[in-house]
């Protein structure tokens, strides 16, 4: 007895490995049908659907008496026609099998209630009318139907998951972003081929994605969904964002990567067109700012063969110098000014870089009396802390200039610098003279300068920084007090 | 003395005013200068050069505006124009009101020389 129990239960279990590796469902039945279980013959096994109609899954049908019978007594279900006919109950565990009556033709029919599937209802597994079917027989045919059951929804799924593969993987093929399935531990499970190409990897292994993206960038895409986040890799320039997917099993993130080295080299040239375009326009005013340097060395130049008194020699050399380094400073400034602004956006404090550049300059400023008071409030923002620390110290600058030159008693100069929703403010101010209204209008025009050695270019650069930071940047001279002030606005990867 | 004749250096530049005065000192001239037009208007009424050197971008108006202007009070005082605008538009535009000479900087001192005597000749 043992033995056969034994027996039966291995020839379960490779019927049951069979399932799993065939996971074809035709397959399996044709399987079913060509083996025989000893002592009981499976004719057929059925999957019957629920609702009224009785479609019987793979062409198997029902014995026709059976269904004649349903017919007959007019059953509205299955259900029902399986309450009104139960001839035995037997239960094995929390399951049960039916055994069924029916008709001149003794059928006996197990029927198993597919438990795991809403459309359907049960297997039905009919046997020959073979009366001495042993209690060992009765839990092989449970196991085998549970067994089918299984098979069954994992078919199902597999062919959706399958045919939703298929999908996923023409997409992903063609797709023009770069895609990585993510597990919880960031590790790739599954890239199409734009990724593997981008960050060259050979492979299809398990892959630790923090080799390739570090992992505070990492958790920035992850905790900003909504914003796409910029680095390089490979000296081109990417955007990332990191979605969360739960799809099988172990995969969580949806890592998307597009490559915008060209869309970033094209604004570019956009910006650099644009620039050269104003400096087409203002291109009189260049020709004007070059061509007086240039006047002045070649003519103290001429005038100098012809001098013999040396102090005027050394005064003329003088000039010729710095003239030559006034042109060269200009052009500078022109390339500065004409050349588009690179952004890194990084967390800082802008007052620790306000206090830095005070620093630097408090030598100078106590040189010429001039006080500098500051007001600044500690928070951090999201900013380029270079091009952060140019802008300040050019106003800085500038504002130690001015008071230097008119060389009044109590020159000071007011830095706050606040928070505000969404926004920060950083106000320079000096009390030096006042800006006349025409020039307010004017000050941040290419060229113009009210200094006599002035290129007339640092104010413009200031605002072009400015404005690459998606801030303001606007000029008061009223009271006595000329101020600087300029609006920061929070950028897309503030949290 | 009575000879010397007076020149006005109407420009925005500082360098360049010293280096006409350097230049045309030497040459025995007298030389006044100015740096834009609100200025230059009221000096050249005062001072009366015999010649002027005149720019064209100049802070309160053209340099061209300002000769319209004098042209169309009677002054005929002679001009030179010295200027870093080199558009031909700019040349004709600006012999409608009679000028001696248009110059454009960086130009040979010399020849600046030559054509300063020529016009005072006149």
């Amino acid at each position: 007895m043992k033995n056969k129990i034994l027996t039966k239960i291995q020839y379960i279990n490779r019927i049951h490995r069979i399932f799993i590796e065939k996971t074809d469902i035709k397959r399996v039945f044709r399987f079913l049908e060509e083996k025989t279980f000893p002592n009981v013959g499976i004719k057929r096994a059925a999957i019957v659907q629920t609702e009224d109609n009785y479609k019987f899954y793979y062409k198997y049908r029902i014995n026709k008496n059976i269904l004649k019978d349903i017919r007959e007594q007019n059953y509205r279900n299955l259900n029902d026609w399986i309450n009104g006919n139960t001839a035995k109950i037997l239960h094995y565990g929390s399951k049960y099998l039916f055994v069924f009556e029916s008709g001149e033709n003794r059928e006996w029919v197990y029927f198993e209630p597919l438990h795991l599937k809403e459309d359907y209802f049960g297997i039905l597994i009919l046997t020959a009318d073979e009366k001495d079917i042993s209690q060992d027989d009765h839990f092989i045919f449970f196991l085998l139907a549970n067994h089918i059951a299984e098979i069954f929804y994992l078919d199902d799924n597999l062919k959706k998951a399958a045919s939703l593969n298929r999908l996923n993987r023409k997409f992903l093929k063609h797709s023009k972003t770069a895609t990585a399935f993510l597990d919880k531990n960031l590790h790739i499970v599954q890239t199409n081929i734009l990724f593997r190409k981008i960050f060259k990897i050979r492979k299809k292994s398990i892959l630790d994605i923090c080799k390739y993206i570090n992992r505070p960038l990492l958790e920035n895409m992850i905790s900003s969904p909504d914003s796409r986040v910029s680095f390089e890799f490979g000296g081109k320039n990417f955007e990332g964002r990191i979605v969360r997917a739960r799809m099988k099993d172990n995969i969580k993130y949806l890592l998307l990567i597009d490559d915008v080295t060209e869309v970033i080299a094209l604004k570019k040239r956009i910006w650099q067109n644009q620039k050269l375009r104003e400096l087409g326009e203002i291109s009189l005013r260049i020709a004007h700012e070059i061509r007086n340097p240039l006047q002045v060395i070649l003519g103290f130049i001429q005038l100098l063969n012809e001098q013999e008194d040396p102090e005027k020699q050394k005064e003329y050399s003088n000039i010729i110098m710095n003239e030559s380094r006034h042109l060269n400073g200009l052009i500078e400034d022109l390339l500065l000014y004409a050349k588009k602004v690179d952004i890194n956006f990084e967390e800082c404090i802008p007052s620790v870089i306000v206090e830095e550049v005070c620093n630097s300059l408090k030598e100078r400023a106590d040189n010429s009396n001039i006080t500098i008071n500051s007001d600044l409030k500690r928070f951090t923002f999201v900013l380029d802390i270079k091009r952060f620390r140019e802008i300040v110290t050019n106003i800085l600058s500038n504002a130690i200039e001015k008071l230097e030159e008119e060389g009044r008693k109590n020159s000071s100069i007011d830095i706050y610098l606040e928070k505000k929703t969404g926004i920060f403010i950083l106000n320079i101010s000096d009390n030096g003279s006042p800006i006349s209204g025409e020039n307010i209008e004017r000050i941040f025009n290419p060229f113009f300068t009210t200094k006599d050695n002035g290129h007339g270019l640092g104010l413009s650069i200031v605002k072009n920084l400015v404005e690459a930071m998606n801030g303001k940047i606007e000029v008061k001279s009223r009271n006595g007090k000329t101020s600087f002030i300029m609006k920061f606005e929070k950028n897309d990867l503030q949290k | 003395m009575d000879n010397m004749k007076k020149i006005m250096i109407i420009d925005d530049a500082g360098f360049i005013r010293v280096l006409f005065r350097e230049a045309l000192k030497r040459e025995g001239y007298e030389v006044i200068t100015c740096e834009n037009t609100y200025t230059a208007y009221k000096m050249i009424k005062e001072s009366e050069p015999d010649l002027l050197l005149l720019d064209i971008n100049l802070p309160g108006g053209s340099g061209i505006d300002l000769l319209k202007q004098l042209r169309n009070e009677g002054n005929n005082i002679s001009v030179i124009m010295i200027t870093a605008v080199s558009i031909k538009d700019t040349v004709i535009e600006a012999s409608k009101y009679g000028i001696k000479s248009y110059l454009t900087k960086p130009v040979d001192i010399n020849i600046l020389k030559e054509r300063i005597s020529e016009a005072l000749e006149e």
